[in-house]
């Protein structure tokens, strides 16, 4: 399937896929030259296509995205490597700056993966009565510094948007605080970090935040109280007036939810149990997804050690357990309406 | 799941959370018969509340046309047609409530509306119920009818909303059972709009979190009326209060209205969240409709507003209708006047039980013209 994927991608474009259902790549091969790899290359993304491989100067994101992206990004479809498989996830230990590792950094085609199996949430109201998101292949980096897992999961459709009735695509890590915690977000008195990423704060990140006109571009309002630009009034501009910043109820109140600047499409949080999830105030956890061949590939990566007693204690030569949950939005998941995994063991290595 | 009691389906009923009542519930009377469709509560409700990015569809309150407008749309009639018909015995309710029809995990019954039911909120305005054919003429009364139905959130005794956010960010005030969405708790999972079977939630697409019609609660704790009361310019609404479960008070205009005469009914008892606006029902809608909508009551209550000049108490409540931009909790009839106090005790309004009228001589002698005396 992925083989077709991949035709198909190529020849949406019209980038010289050959007629007759002939993909010119297979599986693990680069695209012809005149791909979207290729193009890409010359500017509009800056993702390699020399190597299976994004080049990454340490601590910047080496893709670039113009103001004018379409969203998902326009990337070639590399060949996703992965170690070998294993029951316990393992987080190598590189001596490469793990901080901001791209999502399809060569690193991760030689580390040890775990397939987590995922079962749709049925266990609290409400329910995900079908699952569409049967596994996630897990794998975890560290340098002593920072720890990065890498999710990679097969959705066929990006869901980056929100509005009613429309809900975004979804990943989260979750670690224990307090030992026995349980899976299930946690329990009274055993309380568990979660590493939140969503599509939608993504593609804000990426082609811009996700304002009214940018859903419904023909949209006109006679009156947005305060709005100190014109139409269609770019509610950053809204939320840097005073006065107009009130009308943004959410964000006046403090939700992080509602932030239109947010440098991070990640979010840190913790629970204790269903329907006790908080956001943290400081969120040191950061991430970067990209969606290419029906699939998602994601990096989330956190300091391994903080002074936050709220953070999991993660430690080199450390045994924890994580566990993972994925939302599909355009199968209307959202919250509790989610795949989950049971604890998977974590081990860092020394 | 807990039991409750809900008066206005005549029994206890399920409900997911156990709670107890407010100290006192905020509660609207509207007068249907009375309304016009100006949307001025509208407006004032839109231009106070909602005229920020991301609500541009939101509307706290709003009036749509019976029987074919709605909004959104078709918002009462998906969750009926999902639904089995409703029975009701002797005063109660004996098929389910939404919050007793399905699995112990699944939150209560309910529909999402889709963007599109979103897009065209007057669709169906003033449209009539039945066909206007050649020869058609009135005589006595009209063969077709439509109405208007002035809607806010209703500040459910059993929010369905409340019982469906799996985080808890959703409450209902002890001090005037104002039902609320906590704008930091909140994380825009629309459950609540699924569940809501008024759909009086919204979400925000820009804020990313669900918003609701607010009570006017910083009005109301001012003990001034909301808004879309304050600006109803056909005087349709009064805004009170009622303790939940006490004996009613016949010096209270809300207790006397609604729960001693029965003369305002509950819009869609039957979904079993116990609403707290209560509706005159329109006295030239046929009753088949009307009970699906009231309930059982509408025959009684539609009798009593055809002879409510015969009752002094009833006429002097109803008369205290937009008198007043202050709460009024007490009311008296006063020889040709009826009176009404706010909680402080001060009198804010002198209403008279006849409207006054004056006759003016017909020819103006300082103008040297004639007049004319419009009633």
């Amino acid at each position: 399937m992925r083989f077709l994927a991949l035709f198909a991608f190529v020849s949406v474009l019209g980038c010289g896929a050959p007629p007759g259902g002939k993909a010119p790549a297979a599986i693990g091969t680069l695209p012809p030259a005149s791909s979207p790899a290729a193009r890409s290359a010359s500017g509009s993304v800056s993702a390699s296509a020399s190597a299976n491989d994004v080049a990454v100067p340490s601590g910047t994101f080496a893709i670039h995205i113009p103001p004018s992206a379409k969203w998902p990004l326009e990337l070639a479809a590399p060949a996703l490597a992965f170690g070998a498989e294993q029951t316990t996830l393992v987080a190598e230990r590189g001596t490469a700056a793990i901080a901001h590792i791209e999502p399809l950094a060569s690193r991760w085609s030689t580390a040890p993966f775990v397939n987590v199996h995922l079962l749709p949430q049925q266990i609290t109201a409400p329910r995900l009565l079908a699952s569409s998101i049967p596994n996630v292949r897990v794998q975890a980096l560290h340098d002593g510094e920072s720890i990065a897992f890498r999710l990679v999961w097969n959705d066929d459709t990006p869901n980056g948007n929100v509005a009613s009735g429309m809900f975004t695509d979804a990943a989260a890590v979750q670690l224990p605080i307090d030992a026995a915690a349980s899976p299930m977000m946690g329990h009274p008195g055993g309380r568990v970090q979660i590493l939140h990423w969503k599509a939608l704060w993504q593609k804000d990140q990426d082609v811009g935040f996700q304002d009214v006109h940018t859903l419904y571009p023909n949209i006109w309002s006679d009156l947005y109280w305060f709005s100190p630009s014109a139409h269609p009034h770019p509610v950053q501009d809204i939320a840097a007036d005073p006065y107009g910043r009130a009308w943004l109820i959410a964000l006046s109140a403090g939700n992080s939810v509602a932030l239109v600047n947010r440098s991070t499409p990640a979010q840190e949080l913790i629970a204790e149990g269903f329907g006790t999830l908080t956001a943290q105030p400081e969120s040191a956890t950061t991430a970067r997804g990209v969606w290419f061949d029906n699939t998602w590939v994601l990096v989330i990566e956190r300091p391994l050690k903080t002074a936050d007693p709220l953070d999991a204690p993660l430690s080199s030569g450390g045994k924890t357990q994580a566990a993972f949950a994925i939302w599909n939005g355009g199968d209307g998941n959202v919250g509790a309406r989610k795949h989950w995994s049971a604890w998977v063991d974590l081990e860092v290595a020394k | 799941m807990a039991k409750v009691k809900n008066w206005q389906i005549g029994r206890d009923m399920e409900y997911p959370i156990a709670h107890t009542p407010p100290k006192k519930q905020v509660t609207y009377i509207f007068d249907i018969n009375k309304c016009i469709e100006c949307q001025t509560c509208t407006v004032a409700c839109k231009t106070g509340w909602t005229s920020g990015k991301g609500q541009e569809h939101v509307f706290y309150n709003n009036v749509e046309t019976k029987p074919y407008g709605g909004y959104p749309q078709q918002w009462d009639v998906k969750l009926l047609a999902s639904r089995d018909l409703v029975k009701w015995k002797r005063g109660t309710l004996t098929t389910p409530t939404i919050f007793e029809d399905h699995a112990p995990l699944d939150p209560p019954t309910g529909h999402r509306p889709t963007e599109d039911d979103y897009a065209s909120p007057n669709l169906g305005e003033d449209d009539i119920f039945g066909r206007v054919d050649r020869g058609a003429h009135v005589d006595g009364q009209h063969p077709m009818w439509m109405f208007y139905l002035a809607r806010i959130c209703n500040h459910c005794e059993h929010p369905a909303c409340l019982a469906a956010c799996p985080r808890k960010a959703i409450y209902k005030r002890e001090e005037d059972g104002i039902v609320l969405i906590d704008q930091e708790r909140c994380r825009g999972y629309q459950e609540c709009i699924k569940a809501c079977p008024y759909k009086k939630t919204f979400f925000n697409m820009v804020s990313r979190t669900s918003e609701k019609c607010i009570g006017c609660y910083p009005r109301v704790e001012n003990g001034e009326v909301a808004l879309c009361v304050e600006s109803c310019i056909g005087k349709i609404r009064m805004h009170g209060f009622s303790v939940p479960n006490a004996e009613p008070d016949p010096k209270n205009p809300i207790d006397l209205i609604v729960k001693i005469r029965k003369l305002a009914l509950p819009l869609y008892p039957q979904f079993g969240t116990s609403p707290n606006v209560f509706y005159i029902p329109p006295i030239h809608v046929p009753e088949e409709f009307l009970e699906q909508m009231f309930g059982p009551n509408v025959h009684a209550a539609k009798e009593l507003y055809r002879r409510v000049s015969k009752d002094r108490e009833l006429l002097g409540a109803l008369l205290l209708f937009g008198a007043s931009t202050r709460i009024i909790t007490r009311f008296e009839v006063q020889g040709d006047e009826a009176v009404g106090w706010d909680a402080t005790g001060a009198e804010v309004a002198r209403v008279p039980m006849v409207e006054r009228a004056f006759e003016r001589e017909r020819f103006d002698e300082k103008h040297g013209t004639f007049r004319h005396n419009l009633m």
